[in-house]
């Protein structure tokens, strides 16, 4: 596009936003729209917030407070999560750097398999590779029948290895993408002047990464510590924040400590994710002119490379060992211990049924976060309302929260009049429009960034008015971020636990949900089988937003649980 | 500036997949002289470059720098230094700390790295600006931090990849002539690359010109100017007029070319063509010479009409047709000169001693 | 794009239909919650195709059953009650949540201890918890299943063994109860601290321990005894003993959850459980039925411990608080 008209464009824009005057049924859409925001996820917050300074009769107090922060126990679960979100890190941090590394800078014929190896965990359920870890580990698991040594799975080594399993690809991708945009005539005139690899590593690669690697970090700590799935199902006798909070509300119904838990699970937690959203937004050293080009081989040194290919090749294993397992389990009758291959555990009447019901939920929740997303993005963009600084807030809190703490809080605010929803397909839905609406609107922004603004000036310059100029040019052509908004939600409400096991109800099971509770009852047989389905279904929208991403260049938000 | 070769580059090839970026080139570098390899945007000049620095492996070929062969060294341990397109300035370092990288890296003392970084800042006159970093620094001054950090390691061979063209017009006037004193001043072996033909022409010791991976022509810039080896050459040096015709051998030294504008005289040896063969004539616009239109007789007079003029402040650019043809006329100092206007009859005076080229002017 | 915009219309379409036909509360569509978590599939079935119902099962262990019925009350997410405590039954009693059905007609032959004297619940049968132990992980220490549950007290066990929390498990809260029944509060609490020593986790539902025993993570377990007889049948290398103390024991209640909108179709589901067809489908998992059914687990019934339903209802809250207060550790 020729510059002039890009330094035009601000200007353009505001006489685009006075054409289009303030209408009425643009600010009602956007109004409801609010409201539904507000309700939706600002509510439930405000219940747990407000559930967990709430006295027996009716006051505030900080009671609840106290007990948390007097309790040995309470504290030690407290320090367990932060040690676990710290470990995890720190594993994610320097496994996923070996792998971008290798994937940016490595041979060519290694870069796609390790790639595809990388990235196969995001189809899966986070806690996919707890059901493997006991398959496979323990004393009579196929590693100790085959090797001889136990892995101990419950406990520290079984958390952190599920989750080091489980949250890398996130951590990868954007490692990959930092690594990937360095402008590559740095390291060569580095290089050019004397540098050997280590030198480059630490003086050039490391340092210039460094706001997205932290960015990287900051991201992991928060999706480990808001983990739901893993501590639960491999925690053994540690407690931690997440499950305890579960525990509080599923076992005992005491909705003040577990409000009290939920705060200060979500403190650190919303901190982190509006910390690497906001402050490491522009903080990049990274060049912006375009896309990067195929980056070339570069030698690495023998010592270096086995350095990187050794933690490389065990994260591998350990992935594709894992959906074999799962696989294998699926398929035969009591895996380890009976192997005849049968497809019993597929027939069962309850599993299929809960995966009706997750693809059901999961289609509604990508259907309208998709159309409200695109919707938003728009009305942000280009009238003038200005909102989307508020709009891009609000769902960002959805997004960032743990999953326990939204659940909870939906559980709190909707099961009594006037919205008494819980138990109702309705809420679940809800609950996921909530928690993915970010990625649609940004979507929806990013890809309205690219348009053209002339476009729709020639669009009211012909007499069309705000919506028809809406439905017949800008719809069209954002057409992609309105599928990736629905592709990304879909593949979320499909696997998304931590929320979701609060409001499930007879007939209103999800997959996920069900998958988790047989796991934890010790029914490997039906986990497997119904993950491998679940698996199935979202491996097939993932490959389809991968294949959008790539050929429309939008940047996809991080993946939460 | 001694003779001897500094840079010797034997038969490098280099292929990308079906596409052939560099083909079978062969060029020797004197020490101390400016090179420039010049051509359009796919000509393989960067690849050259990248050739020489050791960014890439030839597929076939060497580069023998200083009678050693280091085709199979790094760039991290070839005495080259290569100023980037971009700069490429790390962004996080200081001035001083860019300039100072080299050192840095091969663990000089402190107190060695600081004073040498002093020196390179007053060599390119940057004293003040040692603690900024790049992006509080103009572009300009971006590129001769770019140099003095190349500088650094006083290299053997220093390579320039299109240096100036992020600049704007004047700075990269400006910036041409300090590149060339500091190339005198260190007596610097340089090898640089443009596509912008002037460029490469007002600094060169000599020009390489270069077009689909092979080098076409060698030659000092007034070589490859007057005496271009093909009409592609002719035409990406300046502006050019081709005339077409058949050579006549006379007596020794006068010979004349029957073309469409009628027979001219012409002083030049044609090398290599025969008498009654096509030749093609090389004429610079600004040999034309322009006058009232008298009746067009003499030797290399036609009569003409302008169909357009150009002025640009120093010359006067004229589109003059005679007959079916068009001949570019540049006329200088327009205000001693006559001065036409569009539709007027001129005469042309055509030059005695055009080049020549064998052949037609298709390319 | 164009392909796959109209696709997504067409599945909008598509669910908006599926989504009005299915969500309204389908005709004789009764919602159940149920801690009979291993059978839960078999059990919606049998129920479903007896009963002509469609039945909407919940696996929810037995403390998470009664947690969500005390948040969701009086509008409860279910309609009938197939398998929680006697304890909790009794409490949900004195609340007034449960619609009494008088006398179902397949009840009738069925001992009087087994129905609440004022039609509020129905007991379809006992089941037990017991030890269970790993075959191979014993031999290879050559150790012996235990005789006694003093047995277990032994350091020998240290990190050995398995069982369920009473904050989730209502077997768990069984074996708490049993034990503090058996040898009174204080010797029983001293004995479940000294067993604690022992124990190497705490598990959600009252089965899961004989999951990680019959894995061979663990070596001994207390597990409720409704999946031992398919594990046994299915290969598990697990022993398992009722100690000569005797096996605590708690009844399976049903009940139909008052302000039910399905009463005809619960009252066929409530009836359907007093049947010799079901009673009989029942034992095949070790439930020691109301009716006298052969059962594979128990040729001859076991040696049982004193157990007051009435004592588990009054203590319900205090045992499990006791339990929280000494043992969430770590």
């Amino acid at each position: 596009m020729p510059t002039e008209l890009l330094l035009d464009r601000p200007a353009r824009l505001r006489d685009l936003r006075a054409r289009v005057q303030v209408r009425a049924l643009p600010t009602a859409l956007a109004l409801l729209l609010v409201a539904w925001l507000l309700i939706f996820i600002a509510v439930p917050v405000v219940m747990v917030l407000a559930r967990s300074l709430a006295a027996k009769d009716g006051g505030i107090t900080l009671s609840h407070f106290a007990t948390f922060f007097g309790k040995a126990y309470f504290l030690r679960s407290l320090t367990n999560t932060l040690i676990l979100g710290t470990g995890v890190t720190a594993l994610v941090m320097g496994l996923g750097f070996a792998l971008a590394f290798l994937v940016t800078r490595g041979p060519r014929a290694l870069r796609f398999p390790l790639r595809a190896a990388t990235l196969a965990p995001l189809v899966a359920p986070p806690y996919l590779f707890g059901l493997a870890l006991i398959i496979v580990g323990g004393r009579r698991g196929f590693i100790a029948q085959l090797l001889g040594i136990q892995i101990p799975i419950y406990g520290w080594p079984g958390v952190i290895i599920a989750q080091v399993l489980s949250f890398l690809p996130v951590a990868f991708l954007m490692i990959e993408n930092v690594l990937q945009s360095l402008d590559p005539n740095l390291e060569d005139s580095a290089c050019d002047l004397g540098a050997g690899e280590l030198d480059l590593l630490r003086t050039i690669i490391v340092p210039l990464a460094s706001p997205g690697l932290l960015k990287a970090a900051l991201l992991t700590f928060g999706l480990a510590i808001a983990d739901f799935g893993n501590p639960a199902l491999l925690g053994g006798g540690l407690s931690f924040l997440a499950p305890d909070a579960y525990l509080m509300i599923t076992g005992e119904w005491n909705a003040e400590m577990a409000s009290v838990i939920s705060v200060v699970l979500l403190v650190p937690s919303l901190a982190i994710f509006l910390a690497q959203h906001y402050w490491l937004k522009g903080k990049t050293y990274t060049t912006v002119s375009g896309a990067p080009a195929a980056s070339e081989e570069r030698s690495i040194g023998p010592w270096l490379g086995i350095a990187l290919i050794l933690p490389c090749l065990a994260y591998v294993a350990a992935i594709m060992a894992s959906y074999g397992v799962i696989i294998l389990g699926a398929f035969t009758k009591l895996v380890g211990i009976d192997n005849t291959l049968t497809l019993e555990h597929f027939v069962k009447d309850v599993g299929p049924d809960a995966i009706w019901t997750s693809v059901k939920v999961s289609l509604a929740a990508g259907l309208v976060s998709a159309v409200v997303g695109t919707g938003l993005a728009y009305l942000c963009m280009r009238t003038e309302i200005r909102l989307r600084g508020f709009l891009e807030f609000i769902t960002l809190i959805g997004f960032a929260l743990p999953g326990t703490v939204m659940g909870i809080g939906y559980l709190l605010a909707f099961n009594r009049p006037p919205l008494l929803i819980t138990g109702t397909l309705a809420i679940l839905v809800l609950n996921m429009i909530a928690r993915f609406l970010a990625v649609s609107l940004e979507a929806g922004v990013s890809k309205l960034h690219q348009i053209d603004v002339s476009l729709e000036e020639a669009s009211a310059d012909l007499g069309a008015g705000v919506l028809t100029t809406f439905r017949r040019i800008v719809l069209p052509l954002m057409s992609s971020a309105f599928v990736a908004g629905f592709l990304f939600t879909f593949m979320q409400s499909m696997i998304s636990l931590s929320a979701a096991i609060f409001l499930v109800a007879p007939g209103r099971l999800l997959a996920s949900v069900y998958i988790f509770n047989r796991a934890r009852d010790g029914d490997m047989g039906i986990s497997c089988a119904m993950s491998v389905i679940l698996i199935a279904s979202v491996a097939v929208c993932l490959w389809g937003l991968s294949l959008l991403a790539r050929r429309t260049g939008m940047r996809i938000l991080a993946i939460r649980t | 500036m001694s003779n001897q070769t500094l840079l010797s580059l034997d038969s490098l090839t280099k292929r990308y997949g079906t596409v052939t970026a560099v083909e079978d080139v062969s060029a020797a570098i004197r020490r101390g002289e400016l090179v420039s390899f010049v051509g359009p945007s796919g000509c393989g000049k960067t690849t050259l470059l990248r050739l020489i620095g050791g960014f890439i492996r030839p597929d076939a070929g060497r580069v023998v720098l200083d009678g050693g062969d280091i085709t199979a060294l790094p760039p991290n341990r070839r005495p080259t230094a290569m100023v980037f397109q971009n700069y490429a300035l790390f962004p996080h370092l200081t001035v001083a700390q860019n300039i100072g990288y080299a050192l840095a890296i091969r663990r000089r003392p402190r107190a060695e790295i600081a004073r040498r970084v002093e020196v390179l800042l007053a060599l390119v006159q940057l004293q003040e600006l040692g603690q900024r970093l790049p992006a509080q620094l103009s572009g300009g001054q971006q590129q001769r931090v770019a140099l003095a950090r190349a500088l650094s390691l006083q290299p053997k061979v220093l390579l320039l990849d299109e240096p100036l063209s992020n600049l704007d017009a004047d700075l990269r006037v400006q910036m041409r002539a300090e590149i060339k004193r500091l190339q005198r001043e260190l007596q610097q072996t340089v090898v640089f690359v443009t596509h912008d033909q002037e460029e490469a022409m007002s600094i060169s010791d000599r020009i390489m010109v270069m077009y689909q991976g092979r080098i076409l022509q060698v030659g000092t810039p007034s070589e490859i100017y007057e005496r271009p080896a093909t009409a592609f050459i002719a035409r990406s040096v300046g502006a050019v007029n081709f005339l077409e015709g058949v050579l006549t051998n006379g007596t020794p030294g006068q010979a004349t070319v029957t073309t469409s504008l009628g027979t001219l005289a012409i002083r030049s040896v044609a090398e290599g063509v025969g008498s009654g063969e096509r030749v093609c004539l090389v004429v610079r616009p600004e040999t034309i010479r322009l006058g009232p239109p008298d009746n067009g007789m003499g030797s290399n007079r036609v009569l003409g009409r302008i169909v357009s003029s150009m002025y640009t402040g120093a010359l006067i650019r004229y589109s003059v047709g005679v007959g079916a043809t068009r001949l570019t006329v540049d006329l200088y100092d327009p205000r001693h000169t006559a001065v036409f206007r569009e539709g007027d009859q001129v005469t042309l005076i055509l030059p005695e001693d055009p080049h020549l080229l064998p052949g037609t002017n298709a390319e | 794009m164009e392909r796959i915009l109209s696709a997504i219309r067409m599945l909008a379409v598509g669910l908006l239909l599926g989504w009005g036909i299915g969500s309204a509360q389908a005709a004789e569509e009764v919602r159940m919650y149920t801690y009979m978590l291993v059978i839960q599939e078999g059990l919606t079935k049998i129920l479903s195709e007896n009963t002509g119902v469609q039945v909407k099962t919940l696996g929810l262990s037995g403390g998470e059953l009664w947690a969500r019925v005390q948040a969701e009350k009086p509008n409860i997410g279910a309609d009938v009650l197939f398998g929680f405590g006697p304890g909790p039954a009794i409490l949900g009693k004195r609340e007034g949540l449960w619609e009494p059905y008088s006398d179902p007609p397949a009840w009738r032959d069925i001992h009087a201890r087994y129905k609440d004297k004022d039609w509020a619940w129905f007991d379809v049968g006992t089941s037990c918890f017991v030890l269970v132990g790993n075959k191979d992980l014993l031999a290879k220490k050559g150790y012996k299943m235990p005789e006694s549950w003093f047995d277990l007290l032994d350091p020998k066990w240290k990190g050995e063994i398995v069982m369920p929390s009473p904050v989730t498990s209502g077997t768990a809260f069984m074996i708490n109860a049993t034990f503090v029944q058996l040898l009174g509060w204080e010797k029983g609490w001293e004995f479940l601290e000294k067993l604690d020593k022992n124990v190497a986790q705490y598990t959600r539902s009252g089965n899961a321990p004989l999951e990680h025993v019959g894995r061979g993570e663990y070596m001994l377990g207390l597990a409720s005894d409704e999946n031992v007889p398919q594990r046994l049948q299915q290969g598990f290398p697990i022993y398992w003993s009722a100690p000569k103390e005797g096996l605590g024991y708690e009844g399976n209640i049903v009940t139909i959850v008052k302000g039910t909108k399905q009463l005809e179709a619960a009252k066929r589901i409530v009836n359907f459980a007093g049947t010799e067809k079901f009673q009989r489908w029942l034992a095949q998992f070790g439930y020691l039925t109301a009716r006298d059914v052969p059962n594979p687990l128990y040729p001859t019934k076991p040696k049982l411990v004193n157990y007051s339903y009435e004592w588990a209802a009054d203590n319900h809250a205090r045992v499990i608080e006791t339990w929280k207060e000494k043992f969430l550790r770590k």
